[in-house]
């Protein structure tokens, strides 16, 4: 099939750009660990509350400015409602749901995953910058669904 | 002219698609004045019932019936008037999606179906709405159905080995649609409706949302790819060219076939239960279906380019200047096209694998598609629309109907990239979608996202004076306008183009390469769904 | 571009396919440019977060 010169000239570009997106986010998520929370364990969500570690929610320090913080998300909040870590620290989520799909995100952050019930979903990051954050859910799960938050205190 | 017999079908489901279209902007500009803060809901009415309203009476009904209006429209002007069976057929379809249409429109209003247009389980509607839901998708496969078998006839009648550009692209995408909502039907029949009913106990989640998106991202192409139509045949016609490429077009349709549907979860790359390496695979599927739409980026700007020169337009970018700009038909439809470059560069982000966690269910989204579907497509239908009703109402459209449907563009432009603006930029600090007005008891950071929302809603009520005006126009169209003949204008192909392979018509081939990405992208990954499912969840109604 | 050899029929035949496409060559090249400038501006935000 006859394609006209800069026809073709414009899908290699187009071709070259989209290559070079999909390398940058690959070798981001492959040789530098950054992939989207894709956890695979599960558990019953109707007796998530008595299955350990969700059974014990809260914020637990593993090592120094290592924390692991163990939440529930149920509508219309989270458990643990207040945690707080010193700057620079570390923190992995654990999170799961004991009734419908609900989000977890805090802003400014590329903290922004989905919790599935029967599904344990977990993240990492790091606070660099001291003040406020607010840990909320963005996936629609009831009327309530609005003021479904927590905060997170990161200080100086 | 058009038989009369074929232009009730059409105007049945136009009349449909502009109700639709006044009661989901309705829902619009309340959702925005709510998030703006500037009012309060009654008691009784809820921002989530609006939200399900505005998303299924928009996403789903108001675009569907539109599609199908115009592709029998299409379908009856390039392949000859409807035969018996695909007549019966469609009006079989339009009946059928319009009783599932009214059921949940009445179950929504009812607040018994407040789960918004996605409905993920498990939230817990009455068993109705899924009832509804069946009777949509099912009449729109009537339709399928009535179409295939109106050009299966055309090729047995004329023994052509090359249909028409319009009918093979319509034929493409009611292939493409009907594909696509098998994973949909299947999980509203086999999961959402013995669940609701109370038949079995529980429902398995994941699989529900990995049905739902399977058909979720090929849905966007079935809006697309009429507005696409409009654009590769009709609007050569329109400012006086040809198509660039007969086939270049059809083979951009057969790459839209192929890679919008294996690609799903790249609307799930957030959530557990899928591994991140399926993701990536789709990941890059997703990329591939950009092709497509970067050759249809240079047919378009090429269409423009040949016709100006030939008009006798010099330099680097004279050819602009000499498109007809005061032609609505044109208008609607170029502005449509330039909206998509942003559209579209979003989609590429937010297809970007963990790039994606930015942008994830955040108002960036929803800015998102009110700049995709809300504008490149809902504009090129509107500029359809101009042409369209007073060639089904055996109407002229006016000087002064012209001028209408420019402002009404213009204030559709001014209102979207306010809205949508506001939307996308105070989606990157991170304000979620689909949530009521909220300060999150104060919380600093969320106060700084109320302005944005002041401005979606000044945005929100341009748009709905927009729509104000162009159900004017429909209206003056359909019952007023001066009496007369209307083209439908369908472009021909350039002299100088070359011939089209007739392998791009070959059903067979293209169809199983399709079923066969289909099985290698979601085999595997969907299996691994099964084996190693959670207890599955009973339903919730927490509205 | 091949440009018209008044000598040569047979290129004249295919100058004639070859239309004049600049100002599209600049214009996808335009959105080319505006493409990566949005990927790149939201990959930065996700790299200072
Ligand atoms: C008067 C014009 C319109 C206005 C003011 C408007 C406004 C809005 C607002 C404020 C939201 C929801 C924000 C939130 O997530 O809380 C929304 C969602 C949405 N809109 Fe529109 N919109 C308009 C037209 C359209 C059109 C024409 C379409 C499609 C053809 C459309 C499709 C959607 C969809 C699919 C959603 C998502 C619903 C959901 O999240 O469940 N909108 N719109
Ligand atoms: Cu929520
Ligand atoms: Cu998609």
């Amino acid at each position: 099939m006859h394609i006209h010169k800069y026809e073709k000239i414009w899908l290699w570009f187009g071709a070259v750009c989209l290559v070079g997106f999909l390398s940058i986010v690959g070798v981001s998520a492959y040789a530098m660990g950054n992939q989207p929370p894709s956890h695979m364990e599960t558990l019953d969500p109707k007796t998530a509350t008595a299955t350990a570690p969700f059974d014990k929610p809260g914020l637990f320090k593993k090592g120094s400015k290592e924390y692991e913080a163990v939440m529930l998300a149920q509508a219309f909040t989270f458990t643990p409602q207040k945690l707080s870590v010193p700057v620079g620290s570390t923190v992995t989520f654990k999170v799961t749901s004991t009734d419908v799909v609900h989000g977890f995100q805090i802003p400014a952050t590329n903290v922004n995953m989905m919790i599935t019930p029967g599904y344990v979903s977990t993240i990492t990051q790091t606070f660099t910058k001291p003040g406020k954050y607010l840990i909320l859910c963005n996936e629609y799960c009831g009327t309530g669904h609005q003021v479904m938050a927590v905060t997170l205190e990161v200080t100086a | 002219m058009i038989n009369e017999k074929d232009t009730r079908l059409s105007k049945a489901f136009i009349t449909v698609s502009f109700i639709a279209l006044f009661l989901g902007a309705t829902a619009g500009l309340l959702q925005t004045l709510v998030r703006g803060g500037v009012i309060e809901l009654p008691a009784g009415i809820g921002y989530y019932q609006l939200l399900t309203a505005h998303g299924v009476l928009l996403a789903l009904i108001f675009t569907t019936y539109f599609i199908m209006g115009f592709l029998y429209a299409g379908i009856s002007k390039t392949l000859g008037t409807l035969y018996e069976v695909p007549l019966k057929t469609g009006w079989l379809g339009f009946w059928m999606m319009t009783f599932g249409t009214g059921l949940a429109t009445v179950f929504i209003l009812l607040n018994k179906a407040t789960v918004l247009y996605t409905f993920y389980a498990p939230l817990q509607a009455s068993p109705w709405f899924y009832i509804a839901l069946v009777h949509v998708i099912v009449g729109s496969w009537m339709c399928a159905f009535s179409m295939w078998r109106q050009y299966y006839i055309w090729k047995q009648i004329t023994k052509k080995k090359l249909s028409p550009l319009f009918s093979f692209m319509a034929v493409m995408t009611m292939a493409m649609w009907f594909i696509a909502t098998l994973g949909v039907a299947a999980a509203v029949i086999f999961q959402f409706i013995p669940w609701s009913f109370g038949w079995v106990e529980k429902i398995d989640i994941l699989i529900s949302r990995t049905l739902f998106w399977y058909f979720g991202h090929p849905l966007v192409y079935f809006w697309l790819l009429p507005a696409y139509m409009c654009w590769y045949v009709v609007i050569p016609k329109i400012i006086g060219g040809k198509i660039f490429s007969d086939a270049l077009a059809r083979l951009s349709f057969v790459l839209f076939l192929l890679f919008s549907i294996p690609v799903g979860f790249h609307h799930q790359l957030l959530e557990p239960g899928i591994s991140h390496s399926w993701k990536f695979f789709q990941v890059v599927l997703t990329f591939m279906v950009i092709i497509p739409s970067l050759m249809t980026a240079f047919s378009m700007f090429a269409v423009f380019e040949t016709t100006g020169r030939r008009k006798g337009a010099k330099g680097l970018l004279g050819w602009l200047k000499v498109l007809p700009w005061s032609d609505v038909r044109f208008f609607a439809p170029m502005v449509g096209m330039l909206i998509f470059i942003p559209a579209g560069a979003g989609g590429i982000i937010n297809a970007s694998h963990q790039l994606n966690q930015v942008v994830h269910n955040t108002l960036w989204v929803t800015g998102h598609f009110h700049l995709t579907v809300a504008s490149s497509v809902t504009l090129t239908f509107f500029g359809i629309s101009y042409w369209l009703i007073p060639y089904l109402s055996g109407r002229t459209l006016t000087k002064k109907m012209h001028k209408l449907g420019i402002i009404q563009t213009v204030m559709w432009a001014v209102g979207m990239f306010l809205m949508s603006g506001a939307m996308h930029l105070v989606g990157l600090f991170g304000a979620p979608r689909r949530t009521a007005y909220t300060t999150y008891s104060d919380h600093p950071q969320a106060a700084e996202w109320i302005p944005y929302q002041a401005v979606m809603a000044v945005g929100g009520t341009i748009l709905f004076l927009a729509i104000l005006l162009v159900l004017y126009i429909a209206y003056y169209l359909a019952f007023r306008a001066p009496k007369g003949e209307t083209e439908f204008p369908i472009g021909e192909v350039e002299a100088a183009a070359v011939q089209t392979p007739i392998i791009l018509e070959n059903w067979k081939l293209w169809v199983g390469i399709s079923a066969m990405l289909i099985l290698i992208a979601y085999t595997l990954p969907f299996w691994h769904m099964i084996e190693h499912a959670p207890p599955g969840s009973q339903g919730y109604k927490f509205w | 571009m091949p440009q018209l050899e008044t000598n040569k029929p047979k290129k004249l035949k295919k100058a004639e396919k070859e239309q004049d496409l600049k100002g599209t060559l600049l214009s996808v090249m335009l959105l080319g440019l505006f493409i990566i400038l949005s990927w790149g501006a939201v990959y930065a935000l996700y790299l200072s977060r």
